[in-house]
């Protein structure tokens, strides 16, 4: 090749960029609204109280296990966290039973009364999809999302080298000019946030590590087990004395906890043996901070006495954490998520724009436009199916949390469902017509899906945005009102593409313009 | 016998763009197996060898990256995986060298 280096790395940043882009784009999407999913969570759960756990609580959640869970293996707890979406909940494995027997409640943080809660997996099936996908093996969904995101790191970085102005570009977004506007809503979003996307990409492969690159591993550890027995040395197995003595309240065990790790605060606390002698309790950090040790705390359930604190792993370990916890974002406060938020639109855009430049720029140069050949065809179609479907997707997955009955059995897995049957329809419904028309009534059905949920919202609970702005709940508010924002950005972006005629421009040009909408 | 020249000549340019590719993503991933592997031997002598696996994975996405980017810009197809081979052989080298 003796193409000078930006050329070379343009058709890098070409190839790299298409061929994982509809994967990259459903990570980019899901991942965007993964920053919220606990606030999609208590969206989800309108049932629910958010407060901070109250010790009258805690108290009803001791009596509740020493009632129901008498002679269970182990209790759990999971703590509200601040941002919490899915309310404090207590469960147990009944004696000699299984995992699969576990019962569950929902207490209610403040009085710990007993919640009915809608079946829902809420924002954490959006995150999950993020990079476990759906419908297949979590781990050929991470060996596809890690292989995208490196792909991802390999485009961004000849993007860089390909781009000559990066500067003066940042400034230019020329509208309606066909594939020159496609090239700067790809620019804009892409210098806009590089820092962010380099961050996100970089950061993403560390949170899938080994995925990829099991290397090192094998050329230190006889196999896996060896390096995360290494790693992760686990407590050694308290064994049940079988003499039954009373454990201090969680309420005394959480001022221990404090005391011992102050700063930090559990978001899942297990008990295992209760009301044994021998009881073990093991608390798990919370994830919120920038960093920082967040090892498990084991100690004694009648006593109090701390049985093991792992130590802090060393610089490399630290390194990694900051990393996984630069891209989950979960130690950001409001104004920091939100911008998280956005720069997560601009990769979505980034990707998506990038997508349909690829189509502008060589549909102007088929030999037929009317016939174009099967590369163009299927990049075309997966373009239509992607950007519009996956979105409206995850506006019908808001609507059948509001609008499936309640008593629905495996409703939470109908959710989930809904999402890929709108989409898989909408996917299909495209296929069959024309390109121009395939976009504006994907994007048309797109705004109706999302503009319908707050009204379904408002009809079947007593939270819709009307009762949330009279209560001047600003979560219930804000969500509504991004919902209707992207429902107006849908509907904005169908009737330009319908509306869309070509001035009187030459005739090659006219072309290009007008399919660069459609 | 022009026309023959050019058929082989199209199908030469075409295979050399297959042996590109592969050397951009496999070549680089075989390239970065090595330098990742040997990098965690070298500073598991420094360090311990549960951080020197973290370290050596987390530099391997940058590995590769620069490797996949080096053999797009290579002259020509050979030139990329001779490249990679003599970087490959000499991590190779410095992994015996330095594993129990």
């Amino acid at each position: 090749m003796k193409a000078g280096l930006r050329q070379s790395m343009a058709a890098l940043h070409t190839w790299t960029g298409l061929v994982p882009g509809w994967i990259l784009f459903i990570v980019f999407l899901f991942g965007t609204v993964a920053f919220f999913n606990e606030e999609i969570s208590r969206w989800m759960r309108p049932e629910l109280t958010a407060a901070p756990i109250s010790s009258r609580a805690l108290d009803a959640a001791g009596a509740i296990l020493k009632d129901k869970g008498a002679g269970a293996a182990s209790w759990n707890l999971s703590m509200p966290a601040p941002r919490d979406g899915d309310g404090f909940g207590i469960s147990w494995i009944p004696a000699g039973g299984s995992f699969k027997d576990r019962q569950k409640l929902t207490l209610d943080p403040v009085t710990g009364a007993e919640t009915a809660v809608r079946d829902t997996k809420g924002g954490f099936f959006l995150y999950r999809m993020h990079f476990d996908l759906h419908y297949m093996p979590v781990m050929w969904a991470r060996y596809l999302v890690s292989i995208a995101a490196l792909a991802m790191l390999v485009a961004i970085l000849s993007g860089i080298v390909t781009h000559k102005k990066i500067f003066t570009d940042f400034f230019l977004l020329r509208f309606g000019k066909g594939q020159r506007s496609w090239l700067d809503a790809h620019n804009v979003t892409a210098v806009l946030a590089l820092p962010f996307y380099l961050m996100i990409t970089y950061t993403g492969l560390v949170t899938l590590l080994f995925t990829l690159m099991p290397w090192a591993i094998s050329a230190n550890f006889p196999d896996r087990e060896a390096y995360y027995a290494e790693a992760f040395p686990s407590a050694p197995e308290v064994e049940p004395s079988g003499r039954q003595t009373a454990m201090l309240p969680f309420n005394a065990l959480l001022r221990r906890a404090e005391q011992a790790k102050p700063g930090l605060y559990p978001s899942v606390i297990s008990i295992r043996n209760p009301g044994d002698s021998e009881a073990v309790v093991e608390m798990y950090m919370r994830s919120d901070t920038l960093g920082g040790a967040r090892e498990p705390l084991q100690m004694r359930a009648t006593t109090g006495e701390i049985i093991s604190m792992r130590e802090p792993r060393g610089p490399a370990a630290a390194t990694q954490q900051v990393m996984i916890d630069l891209h989950a974002g979960r130690y950001s406060g409001i104004v920091l998520r939100w911008l998280y938020f956005l720069s997560g639109v601009g990769g979505t855009v980034m990707v998506g724009s990038g997508l349909i430049l690829w189509t502008v720029k060589r549909r102007a140069k088929l030999p037929d436009p009317t016939r174009p050949h099967v590369g163009f065809h299927l990049v075309e179609r997966l373009n239509i199916g992607f950007i519009v479907g996956a979105p409206a997707g995850i506006a019908a997955y808001f609507l059948a949390n509001r609008i499936l009955p309640t008593d629905m059995a495996d409703r939470a897995d109908w959710e989930v469902n809904s999402l890929f049957i709108v989409w898989g329809g909408l996917f299909i419904w495209t296929i069959a017509r024309p390109a121009k028309r395939a976009w504006s009534e994907g994007l048309a059905a797109g705004a109706a899906l999302f503009a319908l949920v707050p009204i379904a919202s408002a009809i079947t609970t007593t939270r819709g945005l009307p009762a949330s702005l009279m209560a001047g709940d600003a979560l219930f508010v804000s969500f509504d009102l991004v919902l209707l924002a992207t429902a107006g950005f849908f509907a904005f972006a169908a009737r330009k593409v319908t509306r869309h005629q070509p001035k009187s421009a030459p005739r090659r040009k006219q072309r290009a313009l007008e399919e660069a909408m459609a | 016998m022009a026309r023959p020249a050019q058929l082989s000549d199209a199908w030469r340019d075409r295979l050399s763009m297959l042996s590109r590719w592969a050397a951009v993503t496999l070549g680089a991933y075989a390239l970065t197996v090595f330098v990742t592997a040997a990098l965690s031997v070298v500073l598991a002598r420094t360090m311990g060898r549960v951080e020197a696996v973290t370290a050596a994975t987390i530099a391997s996405f940058a590995v590769f990256a620069f490797a996949s980017m080096a053999a797009f810009h290579a002259r020509s197809a050979l030139r990329a995986w001779t490249w990679l081979i003599l970087f490959a052989g000499f991590s190779g080298l410095i992994l015996t060298i330095f594993s129990e």
